[in-house]
């Protein structure tokens, strides 16, 4: 029988409908090992057990009254801490907010709320959401749980830790240039970046307006699928926020992907930025599993990775100077390094360069979705390089840009990663997937397929 | 930009402390702008709009 801290939504649901499970038996657990496990790996900030032990007693009382709010009910979701709980400090892990307290729930934690889930803790993450792993922070760094000596990537990096470690089978991130996909990446997990729109923003710091999403992170590709359909939706306050597809994500994913076309975008790695052997071999193994599935696999080429890059950096520049210029003008000593290094480089651009970033962003927006014409899923590299030691800022430095995630944070559509292998030194490598807009449902569909065919997301950190 | 120029424009922005206190922070800011400008191409067509469009709701 599965340990249940390994339990995924699902399981847990069913143990909990059928009584064999409470969701009270489920937070203890969860609790105890945290207690035991995670001094080594610093993933939560903050965690509340009164406040965990209580919601999970309401969501007992509730199920066993037969009042289920769903799949979710009773499940535990961390929160990566630029995600406003009302009356809980929002710290984005930085000196800057540490006397902030959020006056009211982010939209997502709203969503959340009404699916009946347990909100378990604020996880730590890199400064703001963007300053890279900081040794003079007010909180620890987290750590990769399966091997602390390396980087759980970032910036969700708390998020990626807890869920690895199976501290939580759930929680929700912020993905600006792949927040969310590179933590999963790095740890062997699911992350998923939501189309643009399609999941409220509103109460979830910003870094960059324009290319902020929140999504989750999750051992599975159908937790993440469930996840996103909970807190997808319409949210006026949003002025970004769009009407969702009709068919949730977790619609088609026992499909099958007979007859579906996947376009394998190799120049990324294999011409635009070279990538490391062992993970060039993954994504090859990934296609032919793919094909034996009984997809079609074809190449297919995008514009060259550096045009995305150099667009995601500039945007992302400019809309992270106007939130924390007048910070960064007042107290520029309470920030990291590292962020106030980057935060500060919008005030060296003008306005002429922000705006032919968002004039060549609709060019790239306007390629990629005449790729998607002819194909239905796209098939890349998340990272380039395995996961690094987590005491190398030299290494970091190189393999912190080397990545093919933020193309997707400039045209909006929706990618998620999933675990492909391991290296020899065993560190997990990462498969991402792309779709079009609004169409997570064939994305998700694809990634279960694989999922099924390899069995990746069934290993774990060797904590234990 | 010689680093004399940035620090004048860091003052101008605003950055007089930064610029004191961490003056290697702000040269890197500097040199991160630029590189970041200068990675992609700007479109040559004038009529190219920027994302997002202006858009109006109904009242």
């Amino acid at each position: 029988m599965t340990e249940l801290h390994w339990l995924g939504v699902r399981s847990l649901s069913e143990a909990y409908a059928t009584h064999r499970l409470s969701p009270v038996e489920v937070v203890q657990a969860l609790l105890q090992r945290i207690e035991r496990h995670d001094p080594g790996l610093n993933s939560f900030i903050r965690l509340d057990a009164a406040d965990i032990l209580a919601q999970a007693r309401e969501a007992e009382r509730a199920i066993v009254a037969g009042r289920s709010l769903g799949p979710l009910h009773g499940v535990p979701v961390g929160l990566k801490d630029m995600i406003d709980v009302a009356g809980v400090p929002t710290t984005c892990h930085s000196k800057v907010m540490l006397g902030h307290v959020a006056r009211s729930d982010a939209a997502v934690v709203g969503r959340l709320r009404q699916a009946g889930a347990i909100l378990f803790g604020k996880l730590a993450c890199h400064e703001f959401g963007w300053g890279g792993h900081s040794w003079d922070l007010p909180f620890p760094l987290a750590r990769n749980p399966w091997n602390r000596d390396h980087h759980p990537g970032g910036s969700s990096s708390g998020c990626a830790a807890a869920v690895a470690a199976g501290f939580l089978p759930l929680a929700l991130g912020t993905d600006s240039g792949g927040s969310v996909r590179n933590p999963a990446s790095s740890c062997g997990l699911v992350g998923l970046k939501p189309t643009y729109g399609l999941v409220s923003r509103r109460g979830a710091f910003p870094l960059a307006y324009t290319l902020d999403h929140i999504g989750p992170l999750a051992r599975s590709v159908e937790d993440a699928a469930l996840v996103l359909d909970a807190i997808a939706g319409h949210d006026a306050q949003d002025p970004g926020s769009t009407s969702g597809p009709a068919r949730g994500a977790a619609a088609d994913l026992q499909r099958g992907i007979a007859g579906l076309r996947v376009g394998f975008v190799r120049h990324f790695h294999e011409q635009d930025m070279v990538a490391d052997p062992e993970m060039a071999a993954a994504l090859e193994h990934v296609a032919d599993v793919l094909r034996d599935e009984g997809a079609t696999v074809t190449d297919c080429r995008l514009p060259p990775l550096g045009e995305f890059v150099g667009v995601n950096r500039t945007i992302l520049l400019a809309e992270a100077w106007a939130v924390h210029a007048p910070w960064l003008r007042e107290q520029p000593e309470d920030y990291g390094r590292i962020m106030r290094g980057r935060a500060m480089a919008g005030a060296f651009l003008s306005g002429g360069d922000y705006v032919q970033a968002q004039r060549r962003r609709l060019e790239l927006m306007s390629a990629v979705d005449d790729v998607f014409r002819d194909v239905d899923v796209l098939l890349l590299a998340s990272a380039m390089d395995p996961p690094c030691r987590i005491d190398d800022p030299a290494e970091e430095a190189r393999t912190y840009a080397r990545q093919a995630r933020l193309p997707f944070n400039v045209t909006g559509h929706p990618a998620v990663v999933a675990m492909c292998g391991l290296t020899r030194t065993g560190l997990p490598l990462s498969v991402q997937f792309a779709g079009r807009a609004f169409d997570e449902a064939t994305l998700m569909r694809v990634a279960a397929a694989y999922e099924r065919a390899t069995a990746w997301h069934t290993k774990h950190p060797p904590l234990d | 930009m010689d680093d004399k120029t940035v620090m004048e424009l860091a003052r101008a922005a605003g950055l007089e402390k930064a610029a004191r206190l961490f003056p290697d922070d702000v040269i890197a800011a500097a040199r991160l702008a630029h590189t970041s400008a200068a990675g992609f191409t700007a479109p040559s067509e004038p009529a190219a709009e920027p994302w997002p469009p202006m858009s109006m709701r109904m009242p």
